[in-house]
This record gives C-alpha cells, structure tokens and sequence, in this order.
C-alpha cells in the first residue's frame, strides 16, 4: 500500500474497515516478540556502520517518530547496536533525499541533484559504510546521490540487510551491497533447519 | 449604592471575564466572577506590554464614574469591586434549572493556606524545600512548593502545589501567622483500593500512597475487590484492565452497579488504551499508564484526589452565565516540530520569549542566548506555528500571532538596542486591525524589523558559532540559510482544555477545531438561552476585540436578566452615612502592626509612642498584631469604635492589602475611607537601609509614621459629588450599529433618540444579501427595522442632522434639524452613541470608470443581484485587493472587509459557473479566524492568488471589451498577463465621520478620519470624553457581525450611565480655588478628561468632578497653585517632604 491511499483514505474521508500500517512497525514488533529472530554477530568482526534515511512519507508526513524508533530498533538489531550511525537532523527533522514529491519522475535532474546535496552531506557527515533507505523512491535517488557526489556509499533496503542476518538472502538478490558484504552468508540456525 | 437587580456569573477571569464582570458589576448587577486559576488575569498576566503603546493599560478599564466602587488599583494585580465576587481555584461542575434560574455547580479548591491569615512574607517558600518548574515563567525557571502563582497578584496568597508537595511540613511551623496548614488528617481518612494480579505492582503502589498519606488496601483479583468493596467504604479504586478471571473492566461494570459513584481509575499498559479509553465511556473516572514510576504516578493520584476529595462544592443561583474562559496555546511539541523546539533551547515559544523580555522573567529581562548565555545578535519570528496548517488540526488563522510578533520585535529593538537584527518569517502580515497596520509601518521603517514573506523549512544547531540554522526558501523558490542566536515560534491558539467539559456542561455544541461558536451576527449568543460567550471564547481574538466582545456579551446578558424581571434580586446594605470631619480639628489615631520582621520590641515602642506624641494632632498610638488578619482587624475595629479619633493612620507592611478592609471596617463604623491612610513601614527599603545606613529600625518606622501622619493631618475627607442624571439616550446613525445599540438600550427599559440622516434604515443592510457563511442579510436588516419601528421606546428621526451639543456625561443637550419637516429638533440625554457609518471608498485607479467591465466589489454585488452580470458568460474574472489602500497618503489602512468579500464573491462565481477562471490578486490575505477556511477552500477551488507588492502593482491595459492585466507573478518569478471579462476592485471602507459631528460631540478623529477612541486596547468603544461612544464603521472597518459587536458594547458601556439617574463622582478629584485663578487655561489643556471649563461667569476655570479622573495634571501645571487635587493639596505633601528628612 502507498502513502497515497492512506492519505486518500483520509483526506477523501473513505469509510473503510482496515488499517494502514507500516511495515518497519511488524519488524519491531515481531523482533520483539521474538518471531523474527534477527542476529547481528555477523558483524561483529566487521564493524561495518550503518546509518539510515527517515522517508517522508512514512515519518514526516505519517507515523511521526514512533515509527522512526521502530525503524531504528529494528536496523540496530540487524546491524548491532554499535554499528548504527544516526545522520543530523534525523526523525520527523530529516530532510526530503531531494527525489521526493514525483521529483525523481519529473525530470529537472540537476535541480534534483542540488537539492539532494543536502542529504549527501548528512550522510557523509556520519562517515557509516552503508545508507539504509526506508523507501523505494528514497533509495533511486540516495543510490544516484552517492555516485554523483562520489560518495560511493552503497545504499540497501532495509530487507536486504535483514535478510541477510537471517541467512536468507540469495546470491541474486545481492546488487546493492559493496564489496565487503558480497561474499558474507551468514549461518543461522533456524533457517539452516 | 444602587440596589442590585441580578446576578450573573462569568466563568473565567481574564481580560474578558473581567470585562464583563465590570460592565455587569458597573449596571449594579451582582457578579461571581470564577477561575480556575489560583490567580485572575489569564494569560495577560504574564504579558508585560501591549502593542500600540507598548506598555499595560489595563488600569484603563477600571470604572471612569462612581470610581469608589472598586479601588483604584493596578488591574493586573487585582480587581476589588463592591459588586464583584472573585471565587479562585474553582471550576463549574454542573448547571441546572432553566435559563433565568439557574441552578450552577461550582467546585472549589480549598487552599491550605488561610488567605486571611497569610501576609505574603514568603518565609515558607524561603524553607521549602521542594524546586519545580515556575508555571508562570513558562518554565523557564524554578519555584518552591509553595509559591506566588503569580508574584505580583494582590492580595497574594501563597498556593501549595500538592503534586510536587513533599508534605515535609516546613512551612507549616515556618509561617509566623500559622496560615499554612497541610492536610494530613484527610488523607488518612481516604481509603484507595488497588486492584491488580501482580503483587510487585500491588506492592510498590501501596508503598508510593502511603508514602503520600493515604489509606490503601488491596486485592489480587476483581472477585475479592467486588467483595472488598461490599464491606468496606473505598473512596477510589485503581485497578489493572488484564487480569486472569474478571478483568479491569469487568470489575469496573459490576462495581458500579452497587456503587455508581465510587471513582474508578484504570491502569493499563500502553497496549491497551483503546480498551482504557473504552472503559472511560462505560463511568472510569480516567486511566493510567503503566510502566509506573513515583514521579509520574504520584502526581496523577494526587491530581485526582484533589478533584475528588479535596474540593468543596457550593452552589450558586445565577439569572445568565457568561463563559469567557479563553484560548490556550498550541504545543510545538504536538506537531512534527521541525523547527526543534524542546531539543535547542535557543527555540522558544512567543509566551516564553515574552518572560524572557519581562523584567519580572526567569532572567529580569536581560535577554540571551538560552544555549550558552552569550549576548544575542540576531532574533527570527516563525509565524503561523499551529496556526493555518492543516496538519495540525488548524485550518483557521489565530488572528494574534502577526501583531505579537512585530511587538516582540520592536520591544526588543527598544530594549537591547536597535543594532539587533530582527526578522519575521511569515506567509501573510495579517495586520488587519485599527492602527495595526501603522504599527506595522513604522516597525518596518523606522524599527528595521525585516519581514520576510517566505517558508522556513527547518532548524538544526550551528555547531561552530553557537546558536541555530535556519533553512528557508523566499518567495523565488531559492533556498536560503542564516545564522541566528534566537528563534521565537509564534504559536497559535487553540480552544481552552477545558472547553470541552464546558461544551457537555452547557450541552453546546463544538465546532471542527474544538471552539465553541456564537450564532450568527452575534459574538456573545449561544444557542442556549441565558448563557453567552464572552472574549476568545467562541474565536480567536485579540484583547481589543476580546474586550468588545465581552461588553457585548455583558449587553446580553444584562438584556436577558432584565427581559426576566431579574428575579434572584438581593438587597445591598443600608448605605451608612459618613461622618463629615473636615471642618473638625485634626485627632490621628496611629495603629502600628507589630507582626513585621524584625519586629520592635517593648523598649522601642515606648520611645517611637513617646516621640509622636509630642504632636498635639495625634489622638493616641496603639499596637496590634497580625492587623491585616481577620483577628487583627476585628481588634482594630475595637479600638476604633472607643476613640474618639477622627483620622487613622495605620503603619504595616503591604498598604494595598488593606484596600478592601480599611472600606469594610469604614461601612462598619461610618469613618470616611479617605480619613483613613495605610503607609509601609515594613517594607524592603526600609530593611536595606537599615543594614546599609545604620539608622535604627524605630527611627525608619518613626520617620514613616510621621510622612504617613503629615499626609494625614490636613487630609479633609472629601465627600463624592453627585450629579443628576438623564436617563435617555441619542444615537446617531441608524445603520446596523446604530440600530443594534438603539435596541440594546431601549431593550433595558430607557428611551432613545435614534437620529438618521437618510431618508430611511439600514445603511449598508440595503446592499447586502448574505455574509461568506451564508448567513441570510436581507433578513436581519427586515427583523432589525421591524423591531425598531415597533419598540415603544426608540424615537426615530429620518433624514435629521445633528446642529450642535453641549453638555456632560449624564447631561448632554443636542438640537438636530429635520429637513422633513423642516423644523428643528432638541434632545436632552445623559449619554451618545455615534454610529454614523462608512462607505465603499471612491477610486480612479486601474482604469476605474472607463470601462463598464472595471467595478468595485459592491458594484459587482449590486450588478449580480440584478442580472446586469451573467455568471455564466464569464471566462476570466480578475480581482485587485488593497486598491488605494495600505499606501503612503492612500487610506493607509487595512479595511479588514474586503479579502473575505473577495473570497465570498470567487467562491459564489464558481458554484454558479465552475468554469470560470478567477485570479485575485492581493498584497496580504487577511482571512482571520475561521475566515481562513474560506481561503482554503478558494484554493481548492482553482481560485489563482498571486502575491503583489506595493512597489509592483498590476497593469491595467484595455483591448476593446477586454481588459489585460499585467502581474508579476512571484512563484514563476516574471510578468504574467491576465485577459478578463471583469475587474473587480476592493476599494476598501471610508467612514462616514465629519468634522462637524465630531466636534459636535466633543471627540477626536484619528488620521484617517475614524473616531478616535479613548484607549484601543482597552476602552475600544469609548471615547476620552465621557458619555460618549460610538460603534461600527465610524469606529473603525469592520463587517457586520463584528460592527453588531462593538454597538453592543457600546450600549453596555452607556447603560452604565442610565442605569442610575445620578452619577456619583470620585472622592479624589480635581479642585479650583477661585480667588488664585488667573484663568490661564493651562489645565484646561492639560486635563487628558475635557473636565475643565471656564465658568459661566468667566471669573475662574471649574471643573465637572464626573468627567474629572483625579489624575492630579492640572495641579502640576497651575502657575499659582490654583488648582489642586483633594486629599493632595500642596500643604500636605510639603508636609509629607518636610517629615521625610
């Protein structure tokens, strides 16, 4: 579901009889209940940092900072508590990646880019290995970002990393990780049965 | 004192309570005036200035005739009138009976401390040991348990704030008077059940509410607290929702079923709120958040405790009720808060900022940088924070914020210097009010505050230089960022917390965003008989519209009582007369308090009673204890009543205390109030001077004694003037003001003169068919001309002009010619209400009058309403706002009608031809209230705005039937041309005011030819002389709605004159010794109330003691001592210097 028929749903006041949730609230809450069982020893050893990007549409403009925290508490039982960079400002204060708004869809590349200079500036200020975008839309223009601005940060889904500490992540589904990760399979136990 | 007729009630005691309270109290009706705050005076308490003068003035408000009432006494610290009951701490729980008899609820907070026993020494918060958050300095810096809740109220009791109160019972045996008593014993006596299947839970909540005093006892399961609950009396259960068997609510159903009333608190964890907030509709009294710790857990018991048990129910009889209960202030922190609110302390709220600036704030007024106390530079306002924003629930426009923050500004030029940069980041510089727009002006030009029209997108630290980042975007679309040290959110307002609850009470309904809302043209009716809004109630106003509105809601509500015959009338006292000494030789009784610290003791009493002695003037010296006390003052009134004194001096700590006592203990024993003087030997300075000059504190006392004692001794109490009366009224104007005010007043039982110049009613009402709401026009002008013409006690008089008037408040004479019947016209009336109206302005700009396509807007309503223009067969329709208007020698004001007639007539196009393309072009949208939802709407409706500045104003060029009009579009950043069938201009309103009506009357015009009200903030109605109003346009643009109001504030104004056929003077006014008048007639010029006149016989100037405010002007002035204040005259205060050194 997008964050247009939410806000469809609410601006257009559409009775309907379920709601709109975000996933990144499911990974928190399974993680918590111990259904989804995340392991971050892999990177131990590696210490490879990672921050992530707070998506417009799923912060700012819909769930606030709860979600923001449950994003968070999800990525860093992923990646290790200690491997987890924050960018500045960051929860409902982020900045747009530039790419929002159809801008990534509308053409105005360079104007595109400018305003993305911003984002490419929060991120290298943290110095972390890797982007975790939290959104689709964010992560096309996180990803053209750190070419353009030869950042050369690799910029991943949220899933990719998390399925690559459950030891699920097949060898073609590895087109956005860096070098250092794309060798890396991480044994886990349930997955192994 | 006149006989009171009925009661009313007023809930909340700010600016508007107190208005109303007044205007009711001033007619003679019997007010209770209740707060829920410990303090009145709302949120103006923590506001030290006010635009346009920048200073208080609340002072203003008090009443201008039969001035003894209340005392003459800064308003701000505290409101003392014979006819107003103040009732603190209380909230209104229920009403019952019908409108007229009602039947009202109050609960209120009994203080632990006695406020007849505390002197506000402050020896208790001195102890306390308890440091929270300061309320009144928005938190930003600390008070006691104990506390002032606001430091400079009087008479100023301290508060014990029980959910930080540690019970450690310091101030208890700290307090010299024994005022401060804590309530250990009722607590004991209050029994808790907590219910919950986990026994850590059960435990450690036991172990915190003893802690607290009180009783508790527990259950595991809902079964055993149902039979606990059987057998013992609990005064609140706390009980968990999940537990095994029977849960929360569950035990909760079946609990209530045997005991309805037993208060239940759920406890619950985050999971569950919905279920919580479920229980809550099925009778829980509120729910609680678990995981629990002490610090929040307490106080939310505490809280409801104290709404429980603590409180004291009384009840009322009222005839009306007026709720004035106000706005409160959007949170930042309830939004997306990009602008980082609460985690920079460099970005504070306008309410905090205003502490900042206040010499009485957390810093005495030397602002800083919060972050890291270095000086500022630079000062950003974000305006529109919780206001106009859709996210936030707030699609109105809080009508305040622009004007607060040029005020803020400019002060802070005053105040730090005006080498600091300021600026305003805002949308629209709604500065739509009289004056406002001046004001604006010279902020911009000769303050240098910079307005910049642009949005800010968000704030982060400056890491290097301190201080923040502010990213913005101007109207180009470039981004921008700046450095500042401060950024101020103007936030908005929102409805009261306890709107809500007085909704239910009152059975009213709320609108989207919360607010309760007036009927249509009214500001003050609700839809319940008998109970009226009064102030930002029912909108968002500021205090001069507050202060309008809230006379207009005493108009109501003075009109209902009357109309029900004022039925719960009480009877006032038997006056008692004062006893005249002035003609006797003086005989001082001196009373010195000895509770002060440090006190004097036998020794020193001896001497100081030895020393005065020494003069013959002085009857005898006594001392008493605790005098201000009740006990204090009943051991006064003893030794009053044997004297046979005829002066008192009385020697204490804080003279303004003894205010109300000193006339309570004068109506006791018939001694004039004015015989009577209270000076402060106690106080600070005295202290100081003792430690740093090394005087003994006897000789201070002594040396104040006697300036107290030489004020005193020629102190001839004088007797009020009275004056008498007429009790009519003439109105001038019979436009929708005219005629409302006509009403208002005849409705309460006085004839009235209602004096029209045109041959026929209704002004304005003739052209205008709806209002942007849709709410019917024609209607309200046919029911107002029908009821004039039928109410037995209006007079009309058509196509009369006013000759000439002269006279007083309470005696005018007006004569008026009749060109209908051509013969003159005289009235004889005790007030006037000028009510002379406005106009649509005249133009020659944008090609007006050469073209049948260019039209003002009330011709564009004049040619849709006869069919001269088809909807339909336009494509394009362009409208200018702000033609000559707002501009240098071009009414340089904003007209405050015009943006909402413009949106009115886009959005009625389009519904009749949705097609058509509208481009209003404007300078600045002054939608306020709920207007702006109007605008919203237009937007949504393909209404195209495009901003101009006055510097770049459109084109006109003509292309046979088409017009093209050339804009610079500031979005696109280049010139656009707009090809339109119709240009339709907003001219803006003139008023209708002579020069000859005004000095008729004896009034001002201000510059742009409105009259010149006394005081805009708060005496917006009245004028500098007394017994003269006016209302509607001539006072200044205004809409319908908003004119109604000000014609019923008028009104209630005026019928605090009629209501009595004689005016009662105050006891200290100006006076004129005849043989020392040279007639120079510096203090004709000098009095600020037109008081002065040259006599009849032209041998001396005389002075109407009615119109005469004391203020002491002319005394200063007069070259030969001519003129002097009574009870001020030269030979007491030379006495007084003499005695000082």
């Amino acid at each position: 579901m997008t964050f247009a028929v939410r806000a469809g749903l609410k601006k257009f006041n559409i009775e309907h009889n379920f709601e709109v949730k975000n996933i990144y609230e499911y990974y928190a809450k399974w993680i918590r209940e111990g259904k989804l069982k995340p392991n971050s020893d892999w990177n131990k050893e590696l210490g490879i940092k990672f921050t992530c990007q707070d998506p417009c549409q799923i912060v700012r403009k819909s769930y606030g900072d709860e979600i923001a925290k449950d994003f968070r508490y999800a990525i860093k039982a992923v990646v290790g508590e200690e491997n987890f960079v924050d960018m500045s400002p960051n929860f409902s204060n982020n900045y747009c990646c530039g790419g929002g708004g159809g801008f990534l869809q509308s053409g105005f590349k360079e104007e595109r880019l400018e305003y993305g200079r911003i984002k490419d500036r929060q991120i290298k200020e943290t110095k972390a290995d890797y982007v975790i975008a939290g959104c689709h839309n964010c992560h096309a223009q996180i990803h053209e970002l750190s070419k353009h601005y030869e950042g050369n940060y690799p910029v991943i889904h949220f899933w990719t990393i998390l399925a690559l500490s459950l030891g699920v992540l097949g060898p073609n589904e590895r087109t956005y990780l860096g070098d250092d990760l794309m060798e890396v399979n991480v044994f886990h136990p349930e997955t192994a049965m | 004192m006149r006989k009171k007729i009925g009661t009313a009630m007023v809930v909340g005691a700010g600016i508007s309570g107190i208005r109303s309270a007044l205007d009711l109290a001033e007619f003679g009706y019997s007010v209770t005036l209740v707060d829920k705050a410990p303090n009145i005076g709302g949120i103006l308490s923590q506001l030290d200035y006010q635009f346009p003068n920048d200073r208080c003035g609340m002072c203003k408000m008090l009443p201008l005739v039969n001035r003894d009432s209340s005392s003459q006494y800064c308003l701000r610290k505290g409101l003392f009138h014979e006819n107003i009951n103040i009732m603190l701490g209380t909230r209104l729980t229920n009403i019952e009976g019908e409108p007229g008899k009602f039947k009202v609820i109050l609960k209120q907070k009994p203080s632990s401390v006695d406020p007849d026993l505390c002197t506000g020494c402050g020896e208790c918060a001195r102890v306390c040991p308890v440091l929270v958050p300061d309320s009144f300095n928005m938190g930003l810096s600390e008070r006691k348990a104990i506390y002032l809740p606001v430091p400079h109220n009087i008479p100023n009791t301290y508060t014990i704030d029980f959910s930080s109160c540690t019970r450690c019972g310091e101030c208890v045996s700290a307090c010299p008077t024994g005022a401060v008593k804590l309530p250990e014993e009722k607590r004991k006596n209050f029994n808790i059940l907590v219910v919950d299947d986990e026994l850590i839970v059960r435990d450690s909540l036991k172990e915190w509410l003893e802690d607290e005093g009180f009783s508790v006892e527990m259950a595991d399961s809902g079964q055993t607290a149902l039979d606990m609950l059987k057998q013992n009396t609990y005064h609140l259960m706390l009980t968990d929702i999940k537990m095994p068997g029977m849960d929360g609510v569950e035990l909760l159903k079946e609990a209530k079923k045997d005991l309805p009333e037993l208060p239940v608190v759920m406890m619950t964890a985050y999971a569950t709120v919905e279920t919580a907030i479920e229980a809550m509709k099925q009778g829980a009294l509120d729910y609680l958040l678990k995981p629990f710790d002490p610090e929040t857990f307490t106080p939310k018991v505490l809280e409801i405790y104290q709404t429980l048990e603590v409180v004291q129910e009384i009840e009322l009889g009222v005839n009306a009720i007026i709720v004035s209960t106000g706005t409160e202030y959007f949170d930042p922190l309830q939004s997306n808060n990009t602008f980082g609110y609460g985690r920079y302390p460099d970005v504070v709220t306008s309410r905090e900022f205003e502490r900042l600036l206040s010499g009485t704030g957390p810093e005495n007024g030397l602002l800083q940088r919060q972050s890291d106390k270095k000086p500022l530079k630079k000062i950003a306002w974000f305006q529109c924070v919780g206001s106009r924003d859709i996210q936030t629930n707030a699609d109105f426009c809080s009508s305040i914020c622009c004007m607060h923050a040029i005020k803020e500004a400019r002060l802070v030029k005053e105040k730090l210097g005006h080498n600091i940069e300021t600026t305003i980041f805002y949308m629209d510089m709604r500065a739509f009010g009289k004056s406002f727009h001046q004001y604006k002006n010279q902020a911009q030009n000769e303050y240098d505050v910079c307005f910049s029209r642009s949005r800010v997108h968000s704030v982060t630290e400056n890491k290097e230089l301190g201080g923040l980042m502010v990213q913005y975007v101007d109207q180009k679309g470039t981004r921008n960022e700046e450095q500042f040290d401060m950024v101020v959110l103007s936030i908005g307002q929102r409805p009261s917390s306890g709107t809500k609850e007085l909704a239910r009470i009152t059975e009213l309904p709320l609108n989207k965003w919360g607010f309760c809302e007036s009927e249509p043209f009214s500001t003050s009716l609700s839809s319940k008989e008998g109970i009226f809004f009064g102030g930002s109630f029912a909108g968002l106003k500021d205090i001069s519209e507050s202060v309008i509105g809230s006379s207009s809601a005493a108009l109501s509500a003075s009109r209902f009582i009357h109309s029900i015959g004022g039925s719960l009338s009480s009877e006032t006292d038997e006056e008692i007369e004062l006893k005249d000494v002035s003609r006797q030789m003086p005989s001082v009784l001196i009373v010195v308090c000895t509770c002060g610290k440090p006190q004097i003791e036998g020794v020193e009493q001896e001497q100081l009673k030895t020393n005065l002695l020494r003069d013959p003037a002085v009857n005898d010296i006594v001392f008493i204890e605790n005098t201000c006390t009740a006990l204090g003052l009943s051991n006064l009134k003893e030794v009053l009543e044997k004297s046979n004194a005829n002066r008192m001096l009385i020697g204490a700590c804080l003279p303004h205390v003894y205010t109300g006592k000193v006339n309570q203990l004068c109506k006791g024993t018939g001694f004039h109030p004015q015989a009577v003087n209270v000076v402060d030997i106690y106080s600070q300075d005295a202290l100081k001077a003792k430690d740093e000059g090394g005087q003994s504190l006897e000789s201070i006392i002594e040396q104040k004694l006697k300036m107290g004692f030489a004020h005193l001794k020629r102190m001839d109490p004088p007797l009020a003037p009275i004056a008498s009366s007429i009790q009519k009224a003439l109105v001038v104007g019979g436009g929708i003001a005219g005629m409302t005010a006509s009403l208002a007043v005849a409705d309460h039982g006085f004839k009235v003169d209602l004096v029209e110049s045109q041959d026929q009613l209704g002004g304005n009402l003739f052209w205008l068919k709806s209002t942007i709401e849709g709410n019917d026009i024609k209607e309200l002008f046919e029911k107002t001309v029908k009821k004039i013409e039928n109410h037995p006690l209006v007079k009309v008089h058509t196509q009369a002009e006013i000759t000439c008037s002269f006279g007083s408040v309470g005696n005018f004479h007006t004569s008026a010619h009749s060109k209908k019947e051509d013969k003159p016209l005289s009235f004889e009336h005790g007030v006037a209400i000028l009510a002379t109206g406005g106009k649509e302005a005249l133009t020659t700009s944008y090609g007006y009058g050469t073209s049948k396509a260019i039209v003002t807007q009330k011709e564009f309503a004049l040619n849709l309403d006869d069919g001269s223009i088809n909807p339909a067969s336009l494509e394009s329709v362009v409208m200018i706002q702000c033609v000559e208007s707002r501009e240098q020698d071009k009414k340089n004001y904003c007209s405050r009608v015009c943006c909402a007639t413009a949106l009115k007539n886009a959005l009625l196009l389009k519904e009749k031809n949705p097609q058509v393309g509208i481009y209003v072009l404007y300078r600045d949208m002054m939608t306020t209230g709920f207007l702006e939802s109007y605008y919203t709407r237009a937007r949504k409706e393909d209404v195209i705005f495009i901003q101009y500045d006055v510097e770049n104003k459109p084109e006109i060029t003509k292309d046979g039937e088409t017009i093209k009009i050339t804009a610079f579009e500031p979005i696109l950043g280049k010139n656009i041309e707009i090809s339109a069938d119709l240009l339709i201009l907003a001219t803006g309103l003139a008023p209708d005011f002579s020069d000859a009506m005004a000095g008729n009357f004896g009034v001002r015009k201000d510059e742009f030819g409105f009259f010149q009200e006394a005081e805009s903030k708060w005496r917006p109605v009245d004028s500098l002389k007394e017994g003269i109003f006016s209302c509607g346009i001539c006072n200044s643009p205004r809409n319908i709605t908003e004119s109604i109001a000000t014609a019923e504030a008028a009104a209630q104004r005026a019928l605090r004159i009629l209501g009595d056929n004689k005016i009662l003077a105050g006891s200290i006014v100006a006076q004129v010794h005849p043989s020392l008048c040279s007639l120079c007639e510096r203090c004709i010029e000098a009095c600020p109330y037109d008081a002065r006149y040259i006599h009849h016989e032209n041998t001396h100037v005389a002075v109407n003691p009615i119109m005469c405010q004391g203020c002491g002007s002319c005394a200063v002035v007069c070259p030969n001592s001519a003129s002097a204040l009574a009870g001020f005259i030269d030979q007491q205060l030379f006495d007084v210097i003499d005695s000082a050194f």
